[in-house]
C-alpha cells in the first residue's frame, strides 16, 4: 500500500537544517515539502497564496514569531482550523514540552534528528486515517 | 580564656571541631552539702562546749553551796560554844552577885543556844560523820545545861551548889566542837581546792572554744574568698563569651532568630530587620511560623524541628520561604541549631537570603538551555547532512571517503551525546530532572539496554552475556533512566574489553535490594583512579581514545542516587573491572497506587517520591492545576494551590459536578496548610495534620483506599 500523500509546510530559520530536513523528508516519495525561513513568510504564504498544507512542521525559536504563535495564527485562517502541527526543536525542558502540548501540537521531534528516519517519525505521530 | 582557645578558627584541630559541633553537658548545680556539714560540725562543737561549761557551772554552784554551808556550820558551832560560855559566865555572876541582870544574860544565852542548835541540826542533815559528833556534843550540852539549870534558884527553891562538878562536861563539849570545826575546815579546804581545779578546767575549755570558733570562722572566710577568686575569671570568661557571641549575632549577615522551648521568638539580630523589615519588638514573643515556613506551627518544638535521639534530622532546610513585613515572600535557606539550657531546649534558626542564588540558578538554567539549543542547531545540520550523504550517496562514494563520512558522523554523535549529558547532569544537579518513577521489573530493562548496546559491542567484536534471575526484579523506578545507567556501564565495559572479549551483565537479589553487575575482562581500574571514578570528566588514560564523554559514570551515579540506591566499583577476580549498582526491591506484589502530584519541583522532592515508591505509590506529575484536571485514573491527587499557578480555576473542574464517580481523595496545600478533601464538595475539606510531611498524608490516605476504608472518616 502506498503511503498517504502528505503536503508539509516546514518552517525553519536555519537554512542548512531546512535543506537537510527537506532532503530527509524527500526520502518518503509521498511527502511534498514546502520550506520557508520564518513565521511571517509562512503566514504570508498561507494567506496570500491560499496554500493549505496537511501538516505544519515547525521550529520553535524563530526571530519574528515563535512556533506556538504561528500555530495559533495559522489556525485562525479559513480551512486551517484543525491543521495538525509537529514541532522540530532542540528545546526539550519539561516546561517546554508542556507548552508544546498546550499549543495543540501532535508531538515533538527532537533536534538533532536522524535524517534517515525523519519521515517515519513524522508519520508515527500522525493520527490513523479515518 | 583557655576555653576560648578551642573556639578560635586557627585552632580547628579535631578537638576544636568536636567542640564546635557537640555541646558540653549542662553543669550541675553546685552542692552545699559539704559546707552544710562543716557548719553543723562547728555548731555541734560549740553546743557541746557550751553544755560542758554549763555543767561545770552547775556543779560549781552546788560546790559553792556546800562550801557556804561548811562556813555556816563553823560559825554556828563557834557561836554555840560562845553562848555556852555566856551561860556559864551568867550563872557564875548570878551565883556570885545575885545580880538579876546576870540571870537575864544567862537566859538570853540559853535561848540563843536553842536557836543555834536548831540551825546546826538543819545544816548537818547530809553530813553523817558531823551529825554523830553533834549528837555527842548535843548530849554533853544538854547535860551541862541541866546541871547549870539545877544550880540556879527557882522561885520556889534554893540553888544547888554542886553545879561546879559539871565543868568537865564543858571542856569535853569544847573539845568536840573544836573537832567539828576542824572537820569543817578540812572540808572547806578540800572543796576550795576542787573549786579552783574546776574553774581552771572551765577556763581552758572557754579558751579552746574561742580558738576553735576563730579557726572555723577564719576557714569559712578563706573558703568564701577562694570561691570569689575562682569565680572571677569565670565571670570574665562568661562576659567575654557573651561579648563575642553578641558580636557574631549582631554582625552576621544571616538573619538569626533565637527560639524559646515553645517555638516563640526570644531574640532576633539586626539582619532580620534588614532582610524581612520587622523591628525586633514586632517579633519577640511571636511564633517563628510568622517569619518562616521551615517549622510547621503544629506540635511541640521537638516535633517541629524534627528531633530524633537528640539530633535534628534535617538541620539545613533549603528552598524555604520567609515572610517580609510588607507581605512578599523571600526565598531562604534555614539552618537550625540546638541550644540546651537549664530552662529547656532553645533553638537557633539562621535564615539566609537565597534570592541572588535563585536568580543565578535561573540564569544558569537559561544559559544551559540556550547554549545546548545553540549547539544542537549546527549539529543537526552536520549529523543530518552526514547521515543523508551516507544513505543517499553511499554507493557513489569511494571507500576512503565513506570511512571519512563515518568518522565525521560518529564524532558528531559523540558531540551530541556530550551536549545531552551536560544538560542531563545540570538537570540532575538542579533537581529539575523528574524521574518517571513507577513499579517496573528490572529484568526487561536489562534486556533492552543489552540490545541497545549490541551495535557498539559488535563493532568491537565484544559479546554481551546476560545472566538474570527468571522471576524478575520488581523495583520502583524510571525505566528510561535506569536503562541509561546500564547502557553507560555496558558502553564503558565494551570500550575497555579486549577484542573478542565478553562483557557480563547480571542481576540478583541481595537482601531487600536488586543488584546489577556489569563486568569485563579489560585492564581494570588503577587504584589511583578509583577515587575519581564517579567525578565529572574523569577519564582513565586511554579512555578518551576509547570514545567516552567522561560524564557517563557521574550521570549514572546521580540517577542511581535519585532512586535511593548506590553505585560502586570492584576489581574483578581474575582481572578486569566490575561495576555494580543496587536499588531497593519493591515491597509487596500488589498493583501500585497512582498519586497525581500538581505543584512545583520542591513540593514533592525526589526523596519523597522515592519514599512513596517504596510504599508502592507511584507519583505522576501534572503541569499546573489545569494539567491535573486533564488527567484521570489516579488513586489520589496532591495539589499545591500555593504554587499551582494560573490554573486554580481548574480545581472547580476537578471537584465540579461534571466529575463523575469514582471520586478520589484530594490533598491540598493552601495558605501553607494541608487540607484533605474527599468528595466533590469543597465544604467537605478539612484540615489534616499540618505538621506531617505531605507524603505521609498521601501514604495514609492511599493506605485507607487500598484497605477499602472510608477515606472521609
Amino acid at each position: 500500500m502506498n503511503p498517504q500523500p502528505l503536503n508539509i509546510l516546514h518552517v525553519e530559520d536555519d537554512a542548512d537544517i531546512r535543506l537537510v530536513a527537506g532532503m530527509a523528508m524527500a526520502l518518503d516519495p509521498a511527502m511534498t515539502v514546502t520550506s520557508v525561513e520564518s513565521g511571517g513568510a509562512a503566514l504570508r504564504m498561507l494567506t496570500e497564496g491560499a496554500f493549505r498544507p496537511d501538516l505544519l512542521l515547525l521550529d520553535v525559536m524563530m526571530p519574528d514569531m515563535d512556533g506556538m504563535r504561528l500555530v495559533a495564527e495559522a489556525r485562525r485562517l479559513p480551512g486551517m482550523e484543525a491543521v495538525p502541527a509537529i514541532f522540530l526543536t532542540a528545546r526539550t525542558r519539561p516546561g517546554d514540552i508542556a507548552l508544546y502540548r498546550a499549543a495543540g501540537s501532535l508531538g515533538l521531534i527532537i533536534k538533532p534528528f536522524d535524517p534517515v528516519t525523519l519521515a517515519q517519525q513524522i508519520r508515527a505521530l500522525l493520527p490513523d486515517p479515518v | 580564656m583557655r576555653m576560648w582557645n578551642r573556639y578560635r578558627p586557627g585552632t580547628a584541630d579535631k578537638t576544636g571541631v568536636a567542640h564546635l559541633t557537640t555541646l558540653p553537658p549542662l553543669p550541675s548545680r553546685p552542692s552545699i552539702g559539704r559546707l552544710l556539714l562543716l557548719a553543723v560540725l562547728m555548731l555541734a562543737v560549740l553546743v557541746c562546749g557550751a553544755r560542758w561549761i554549763s555543767t561545770q557551772y552547775r556543779t560549781g554552784q552546788v560546790s559553792r553551796g556546800l562550801l557556804t554551808r561548811s562556813y555556816d556550820r563553823r560559825i554556828v558551832i563557834a557561836d554555840l560554844m560562845a553562848r555556852l560560855q555566856e551561860v556559864e559566865a551568867g550563872r557564875h555572876d548570878y551565883l556570885a552577885n545575885r545580880d538579876p541582870a546576870a540571870l537575864r544574860s544567862y537566859r538570853s544565852a540559853r535561848v540563843a543556844i536553842r536557836q543555834q542548835r536548831h540551825r546546826l541540826e538543819r545544816l548537818l542533815i547530809d553530813i553523817p560523820a558531823q551529825s554523830a559528833r553533834y549528837a555527842a556534843l548535843s548530849d554533853l550540852i544538854d547535860r551541862r545545861l541541866s546541871a547549870l539549870d539545877a544550880a540556879l534558884p527557882t522561885p520556889t527553891s534554893r540553888p544547888v551548889a554542886s553545879a561546879g562538878r559539871a565543868d568537865g562536861l564543858t571542856a569535853r563539849a569544847q573539845m568536840l566542837a573544836a573537832a567539828m570545826m576542824q572537820e569543817e575546815d578540812r572540808m572547806i579546804a578540800e572543796r576550795s581546792r576542787r573549786w579552783d581545779a574546776r574553774a581552771a578546767r572551765a577556763q581552758r575549755m572557754v579558751w579552746l572554744l574561742v580558738t576553735a570558733a576563730f579557726i572555723l570562722v577564719g576557714a569559712g572566710l578563706a573558703v568564701a574568698l577562694s570561691w570569689r577568686r575562682a569565680r572571677y575569671p569565670l565571670v570574665l570568661q562568661a562576659q567575654e563569651a557573651v561579648a563575642r557571641l553578641t558580636g557574631v549575632f549582631a554582625g552576621t549577615n544571616d538573619a538569626i532568630a533565637l527560639l524559646d522551648p515553645d517555638g516563640r521568638i526570644e531574640a532576633v539580630n539586626p539582619a532580620v530587620t534588614r532582610l524581612l523589615g520587622y523591628q525586633p519588638e514586632m517579633l519577640i514573643g511571636r511564633d517563628i511560623a510568622m517569619l518562616i515556613d521551615a517549622l510547621p506551627p503544629v506540635g511541640s518544638l521537638a516535633e517541629r524541628i524534627g528531633l530524633d535521639a537528640g539530633r535534628i534530622v534535617e538541620p539545613l532546610r533549603i528552598d524555604r520561604v520567609a515572610y517580609h513585613v510588607d507581605g512578599h515572600s523571600v526565598p531562604v535557606d534555614v539552618a537550625l541549631g540546638l541550644m540546651p539550657m537549664p530552662t529547656g531546649l532553645h533553638v537557633v534558626a539562621a535564615i539566609r537570603d537565597i534570592s541572588e542564588r535563585k536568580a543565578i540558578d535561573r540564569m544558569k538554567d537559561e544559559f544551559i538551555a540556550t547554549a545546548s539549543h545553540e549547539l544542537r542547531t549546527p549539529l543537526t545540520s552536520v549529523v543530518g547532512a552526514l547521515g543523508l550523504l551516507r544513505t543517499i550517496s553511499g554507493t557513489a562514494l569511494s571507500e576512503p571517503a565513506r570511512r571519512l563520512v563515518t568518522v565525521a558522523e560518529e564524532n558528531s554523535r559523540r558531540m551530541i551525546d556530550l551536549v545531552n549529558d551536560l544538560l542531563d547532569l545540570e538537570k540532575l544537579d538542579s533537581g529539575a530532572l523528574v524521574l518517571c518513577s513507577r513499579p517496573i521489573d528490572l529484568v526487561p530493562v536489562l534486556h533492552h539496554a543489552a540490545r541497545g548496546s549490541e551495535g557498539l559491542a559488535a563493532g568491537r567484536g565484544v559479546v554481551i552475556a546476560l545472566e538474570s534471575p527468571m522471576d524478575g526484579l520488581p523495583v520502583a523506578g524510571d525505566e528510561g533512566r535506569l536503562a541509561r545507567v546500564v547502557t553507560n556501564l555496558l558502553a564503558n565495559a565494551i570500550r575497555f574489553s579486549p577484542d573478542g572479549g565478553t562483557v557480563t551483565l547480571s542481576a540478583e537479589r541481595r537482601g531487600g535490594r536488586a543488584v546489577v553487575t556489569v563486568a569485563d575482562r579489560g585492564p581494570g581500574v588503577s587504584p589511583a583512579f578509583r577515587e575519581r571514578l564517579f567525578t565529572r570528566f574523569a577519564q582513565a588514560g586511554d579512555a578518551r581514545s576509547a570514545g567516552g564523554s567522561g560524564l557517563g559514570l557521574a550521570i549514572s551515579q546521580q540517577i542511581v542516587r535519585a532512586h535511593g540506591g548506590t553505585i560502586w566499583f570492584e576489581p574483578r577476580q581474575g582481572g578486569g573491572a566490575c561495576f555494580r549498582f543496587s536499588i531497593a526491591l519493591r515491597v509487596g506484589g500488589e498493583a501500585a497506587l497512582r498519586l497525581l502530584v500538581c505543584g512545583g519541583a520542591g513540593f514533592v522532592t525526589p526523596d519523597m517520591e522515592h519514599a512513596l515508591a517504596e510504599q508502592g505509590i507511584m507519583v505522576e506529575r501534572a503541569e499546573g492545576a489545569d494539567g491535573a484536571a486533564d488527567q484521570a485514573g489516579q488513586d489520589a491527587v496532591l495539589i499545591d494551590l500555593d504554587d499551582a499557578g494560573p490554573g486554580k480555576d481548574a480545581l472547580a473542574m476537578l471537584f465540579g459536578a461534571d466529575r463523575t464517580p469514582p471520586v478520589i481523595p484530594v490533598i491540598v496545600r493552601a495558605g501553607g496548610q494541608f487540607w484533605r478533601a474527599h468528595g466533590v464538595s469543597r465544604d467537605a475539606w478539612r484540615v489534616a495534620d499540618g505538621g506531617a510531611p505531605i507524603t505521609d498524608l498521601a501514604a495514609l490516605i492511599l493506605a485507607d483506599r487500598r484497605a477499602g476504608g472510608d477515606i472521609a472518616s
